[in-house]
């Protein structure tokens, strides 16, 4: 058997269409070849991941013993031929429903000036909901703006875009990837989000959802008290109360990040936000291309950062962030062969600049960060800067998810260069402090990455700001 | 003797995260047949009522997937009777030891299939949720789009080729450390 007749054959099989002699000689080749059997596994790894994927929430949510319980004895009670009564009894009663209530539609909802939206149903022809209207088995698409979300249940929430998420019961939204704060009314209880890295079920409260590709999910609680399932690794779950905000890592266990409430929105804005950071990001496969872009006269050279959690592995050290020198390739240099920064998710570096020539702290006009490494995704970026005016409490600047690089190839290496402006030329003012936490970036051990320099530009504030 | 309410929440966790693996394995031992859903909800009962036997600190996996074998080949024995053509229990169990010995990585799986199916243009993506999300048949989904039903089976050994290509490169990312 060729290898296209294997393929064709597997899939087959896992489609439950493979029989006859066809069958018979996939069998034989499968005990006489261990390559056929490798192939069988991948099918088998793929098939399995593509149906627990879909079917996970359920079996996620595992059965509880009482309803395989109930299952078995409905089963017993159904070869006695008393299910079928069951059936009548309870046909007649939705057919009474139906009768006398118009259904109020399951999901409601409105956009933002500005917003495009996209929305697909499972129901065709007449049957399809009309208008700003979601049914079991409708999804949502926002390309940009912002939505408002109102269940019948009572449960409320605001998306931001880009997002994707598709109703499948009244209080089971799958959610791909947005931003979305929820408010959830004591009489929606139960209301559960699943996005591709957990399962959260509200017990009455308000709370928010971080959801983008290839990062991790995170959730962030307000009010209240939420149930969050991991649908990975150890799938453990915990109860989250107001404070509190964690996301689950590659294994399953939870770990803790900042509650970042001014990420969500509770209300629909009544115009276009536009953006007043400007990023600008780029990024080579060639490892060294910014290497001449790290500069030795930013705000943060010389100063000592306070850190936490960072990977201190191959000499690699948050102080070589904004030394002005960017470093050579892994192993170059005897006795510091990873020369630059190596983040875990989380890992924070705080620098007081303080408060200047005339005590007004410092305007902050632009900010560049530069990641580079040699293969494997290490060289995407994915951080949060923070700034704190004179002695003000600190504030989210901006957030940068930047991961072109997660298709390189392992031996080619790449490098990204990210910069932070502002449309007025200043991006903050009065500001004596400046702090940065590194995120989760795709395709790399960890979610970490090789931080290579930090600067962080500006001057003495001049008036108060 | 019964475990207290501790245990009891400890072993009802220990099932839970055994699942996916529960589910692999179950499928290993018969590929392309109905009813993995069944045997697997046969299992976790049976597993339930076995919780007094299981030791704690000993192998669960283990356990839960030999207590998985014979709910298995019970359900294959009943199709067999029914005449369903299925592998002979030799090649069944090879397969499943064979599956059993891979390290897992169900988890790294999932996040570069969702990775790769994000990928994937939106028809094709379509396709593949209604195959594995629906419970109707492709002959419905090829009136729906006003494809043949042998178009769509094209598509989706295309498809399915791709995302094993894909997620094997993902996983060979993953694996990589600087």
């Amino acid at each position: 058997m060729n290898h296209s007749e294997l393929e064709h054959h597997l899939q087959e099989l896992f489609d439950g269409r493979l029989e006859g002699q066809a069958f018979e000689n996939l069998q034989q080749e499968l005990r006489d070849d261990p390559a056929a059997r490798a192939a069988y596994r991948e099918h088998l790894h793929l098939h399995h991941a593509l149906e627990f994927r879909t079917k996970g929430v359920d079996r996620l949510n595992v059965v509880p013993m009482e309803r395989v319980v109930k299952r078995r004895e409905l089963r017993t009670m159904r070869n006695a031929g008393l299910a079928a009564v069951a059936l009548l009894v309870l046909g007649a009663l939705v057919m009474a429903l139906v009768a006398s209530h118009q259904p109020k539609p399951t999901l409601t909802f409105n956009t933002a000036p500005g917003t495009e939206t996209s929305i697909s149903h499972s129901s065709k022809g007449e049957d399809a909901p009309e208008g700003m209207v979601l049914e079991p088995g409708s999804r949502l698409k926002i390309i940009t703006g912002t939505v408002e979300l109102e269940f019948s249940s009572g449960v409320r929430g605001i998306i931001r875009g880009p997002a994707d998420l598709t109703l499948q019961r009244e209080d089971l939204l799958e959610l791909t990837n947005g931003t979305v704060w929820f408010e959830v009314p004591s009489k929606a209880v139960g209301f559960t989000v699943n996005t591709p890295d957990l399962v959260l079920t509200d017990l009455g409260t308000g709370f928010g959802i971080i959801s983008e590709p290839n990062f991790l999910d995170e959730v962030h609680v307000f009010d209240g008290v939420v149930e969050v399932r991991s649908r990975h690794g150890l799938k453990k779950k915990e109860l989250l109360k107001a404070g509190q905000a964690r996301y689950a890592g590659p294994a399953g266990r939870w770990k803790e990040t900042p509650v970042r409430r001014d990420h969500f929105l509770d209300e629909l804005p009544t115009k276009i936000i536009e953006p007043a950071v400007v990023s600008t990001e780029e990024s080579s496969g060639n490892q060294l291309a910014y290497a001449d872009d790290a500069s030795d006269s930013d705000l943060l050279h010389g100063l000592t950062p306070v850190t936490t959690g960072w990977n201190l592995g191959g000499k690699a050290h948050p102080k070589e962030l904004t030394d002005g020198i960017h470093g050579a390739k892994y192993e170059q240099v005897l006795g510091d062969p990873v020369q630059g920064a190596w983040t875990t998710v989380g890992a924070t570096a705080e620098y007081h600049l303080g408060t200047g020539a005339k005590e007004l702290g410092y305007d902050i006009t632009s900010i560049q960060s530069i990641a580079d490494w040699n293969g494997a995704g290490f060289g995407n970026q994915a951080w949060t800067v923070e700034v704190k005016p004179v002695g003000g409490s600190y504030r989210i600047l901006h957030t940068v998810n930047y991961h072109p690089l997660t298709s390189q190839p392992l031996d080619g290496g790449g490098a990204t260069k990210v910069t932070l402006a502002d449309k007025s030329g200043v991006l903050a003012s009065g500001i004596e402090s400046v702090k940065f936490t590194a995120s989760h970036v795709a395709g790399s051990v960890g979610n970490s990455f090789v931080w290579r320099e930090l600067d962080v530009f500006g001057g003495p504030t001049k008036r108060t700001p | 003797m019964e475990l207290d309410a501790t245990q009891q929440a400890e072993f009802v966790s220990q099932i839970a995260n055994h699942q996916a693996a529960l589910h692999a394995y179950i499928i290993s031992l018969m590929p392309g047949m109905d009813g993995v859903d069944d045997v697997l909800q046969e299992t976790n009962l049976v597993l339930w009522e076995k919780r007094r036997t299981f030791e704690p600190g000993s192998n669960f996996r283990a356990w839960a997937c030999a207590i998985a074998r014979f709910r298995v080949m019970g359900h294959r024995r009943k199709l067999g009777r029914l005449g369903f053509q299925m592998f002979d229990d030799d090649l069944a169990e090879q397969l499943a030891a064979e599956c059993e010995a891979e390290p897992e990585e169900l988890t790294d799986r999932i996040r570069a299939l969702e990775h790769c199916l994000g990928r994937l243009p939106e028809k094709e993506r379509a396709l593949i949720d209604f195959r594995y999300f629906s419970d109707s048949q492709l002959e419905e989904y090829a009136a729906q789009c006003g494809r043949p039903v042998n178009s769509l089976r094209v598509s989706l050994f295309r498809i399915r080729t791709a995302l094993k290509k894909c997620i094997t490169g993902e996983l060979t990312l993953y694996r990589n450390r600087p």
